[in-house]
């Protein structure tokens, strides 16, 4: 793997705030890399970090090798997007694009030439006469990008650049942030919150929480391999149930859950006696009208239709499971399990995930 | 909209603010107008027209206009970027305590100019600074009665803008001070236009503390005209004249707002509903 973008031990605190915890990772050449975590877990400030904006306490940051932490911002040749387009508002869109452009020296037939074929590329041409003021938000999105984009640089920051646009126009100009990134090849580190949004754009995502890297991975090894209670959680939505480990043997590990004794692949590290909990997704579960007999038992407290899928809440002796019921038909209906019912609740094994307590 | 009734009070109460604003600011005006124009006060069609006064007024009130121009532009130029560069410091944290700044700035306003005059006279008297009966302290003493206002202007406009601005014109290879002078400074041009009209005409038209530091002999428009319109006896005793040069300050001081508005240029207008 090669590293283009390397970060290691990276800390950052604003006096009694810890913002980044001992950050380390690296991001490979044309890589869609994505930092995703909830509000206030440091994901911004690592950007500034990476883009010179702020100053790290600790750590180092390479870019290709050479460590650029104490370069100011102007010499580290990054592209940023930021969250609110900081477009300049006195100058036209073109003007906007020209701009990085003209820092380098470039003027005439050579300037011209390249702001055009940014601003082609985020399909802008004919509205470059326009002043930040005149476009709408999805347009000012794109000058941003043209923007940051037309000085070929090392890096692509962008925070949050799809957080100010309606649902919509953020789904459009999502596809359109991984055409560009796809037709450019540039190395783009992205900044979000919203793990849809990670899923549909990244090759790899690294979760964070609290300052701290929870987990690296693709999108599928987050979603079914999730390294601890924290990404299950925030990866999709995941049952949390706990339970105690009863034995550790080599091919699997027993588990005592909610009365029941599940056996389940084995996790390394767990000794008997240590609680620990079981994460199943809602989509895993299969529920049964009640045949009497072993699984979990639980009562329906309640039923919701989604459309593609019914979402049960079932009470089993006091704890919560989500179970989502998908394939469903309009004649299916009634015969499902309905509120009040007793049900069952079952899952295989293998889609369980054991997570230390 | 309800009411048409409701639309008939609020134009009545238009008429009625531009009417009372119509009489008590442009009344004055008129009559300095007509006084700087007419032979004699209380006859003014009857002695007719003149432009005597007007006329005079380089001859008597030349040097004390020129003075107040000079110390009222040097006073702006210091106030403004001063007031520039502590409000940036301010604002990007490199200077520190805020607070401590803007009590500093702020605390002449608080001082009636009299005492302030003669704090001033008592500071610089003595050595170190034997600055008293010279040009330095009158542009001391201005620059402290035009920085409150200034300072406030300028670092409102400042704090109303963003500052990623600086920071995306610096990922793309502007060092700091070109972000600055070429992204910030058009955006905050009309806020900087304001404040040094503020400066201008504070250190323009001040006269309480000008009387006590200015030196001897170095006139200055408003201590003339003070003397013309209260001096009791001989030709000095003289409204008309005082109206004359007075108008001949209002033409100055659109002047300065027209040319200060040209510097900025375009930027004015397109900043102004921003
Ligand atoms: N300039 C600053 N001064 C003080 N504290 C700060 C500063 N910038 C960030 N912080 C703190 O550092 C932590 C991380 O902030 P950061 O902006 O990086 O979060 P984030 O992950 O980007 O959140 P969001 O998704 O809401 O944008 C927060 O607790 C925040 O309050
Ligand atoms: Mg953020």
């Amino acid at each position: 793997m090669e590293r283009y973008l390397e970060v290691r031990g990276l800390w950052k605190s604003f006096g009694p705030v810890l913002a980044l915890h001992d950050v380390s990772f690296a991001v490979e050449r044309n890589e869609f890399f994505t930092l995703l975590g909830p509000s206030g877990c440091g994901k911004t400030t690592l950007l500034r970090c990476v883009a010179g904006f702020e100053q790290a306490d600790a750590g180092e940051i390479a870019v290709e090798g050479h460590d650029m932490r104490f370069d100011p911002p102007e010499k580290r040749d990054v592209g940023f997007v930021f969250q609110r387009y900081a477009l300049f508002p006195t100058m036209t869109a073109y003007r906007n694009v020209a701009f990085g452009l003209e820092m380098r020296g470039l003027h005439g037939a050579e300037l011209d030439r390249r702001v055009q074929e940014a601003l082609d590329l985020v399909r802008l041409r004919g509205l470059e006469h326009r002043r930040p003021r005149e476009l709408s938000g999805g347009q000012q999105q794109r000058v941003a990008v043209a923007r940051a984009l037309v000085i070929r640089p090392r890096l692509l920051l962008m925070d949050e650049p799809l957080s100010n646009l309606d649902a919509k126009l953020r789904q459009e100009m999502r596809t359109e942030i991984r055409r560009i990134q796809k037709e450019t090849g540039i190395t783009t580190l992205y900044v979000t919150h919203d793990q849809e949004e990670a899923f549909s754009l990244s090759d790899r995502i690294l979760v964070m929480d609290a300052g701290r890297v929870q987990q690296i991975g693709t999108h599928a090894e987050l979603y079914f391999q999730p390294a601890n209670g924290f990404v299950a959680d925030f990866i999709g939505q995941a049952n949390r149930l706990p339970g105690e480990v009863v034995a550790a043997q080599v091919e699997e590990t027993t588990v005592r859950v909610l009365g029941e004794t599940l056996r389940l692949p084995r996790r390394p590290g767990l000794a008997p006696g240590q609680r620990v909990f079981v994460s199943v997704r809602p989509e895993h579960v299969r529920l049964a009208v009640c045949p009497g007999d072993s699984c979990l038992k639980g009562r329906v407290r309640q039923r919701q239709f989604l459309g593609p899928f019914l979402r049960y809440f079932v009470d089993i002796g006091g704890a919560e499971v989500v179970a989502d019921i998908s394939g469903i038909t309009l004649d299916g209906l009634a015969s499902l399990p309905q509120e009040g019912d007793n049900v069952t609740v079952g899952f295989s094994p293998h889609d369980c995930t054991l997570l230390e307590a | 909209m309800s009411g048409g009734g409701r639309r008939g009070w609020l134009r009545l109460a238009d008429v009625m603010v531009a009417t009372l604003l119509g009489f008590f600011v442009f009344a004055p005006l008129a009559v300095l107008v007509l006084l700087s124009l007419t032979e004699e006060w209380g006859r003014a069609f009857r002695g007719g027209l003149t432009l005597r006064w007007l006329l005079e007024v380089p001859n008597a009130f030349g040097a004390a206009i020129a003075h107040s121009v000079l110390i009222a532009g040097v006073t702006m130029a210091a106030t403004l970027l001063m007031s520039a560069m502590v409000a940036y410091g301010v604002l990007t944290r490199r200077v520190h305590g805020p607070i401590l700044v803007d009590t500093l700035v702020m605390t002449p306003l608080t001082i009636p100019y009299i005492v302030l005059g003669l704090a001033l006279i008592l500071a610089f008297k003595a050595p170190p600074f034997r600055l008293h009966g010279t040009v330095w302290l009158l542009l001391i003493g201005h620059l402290m009665i035009a920085m409150p206002l200034g300072y406030r202007t300028t670092q409102a406009v400042m704090e109303a803008t963003d500052l990623s601005l600086v920071e995306a014109a610096r990922s793309l290879g502007a060092s700091e001070w070109t972000a600055v002078r070429r992204v910030i400074l058009p955006l905050i041009a009309p806020g900087l236009v304001a404040a040094s009209l503020l400066a201008f005409v504070t250190s323009l038209q001040n006269y309480s503390l000008s009387f006590m530091i200015a030196p001897e002999r170095y006139k200055l428009a408003p201590l003339e005209i003070f003397t013309y319109v209260f001096a009791e006896t001989g030709a000095y005793s003289n409204y008309n004249l005082a109206a004359a040069v007075s108008l001949c300050m209002m033409l100055v001081l659109l002047s300065a707002l027209g040319v200060v508005r040209w510097l900025t240029g375009q930027s004015w207008h397109e900043n102004i509903n921003v």
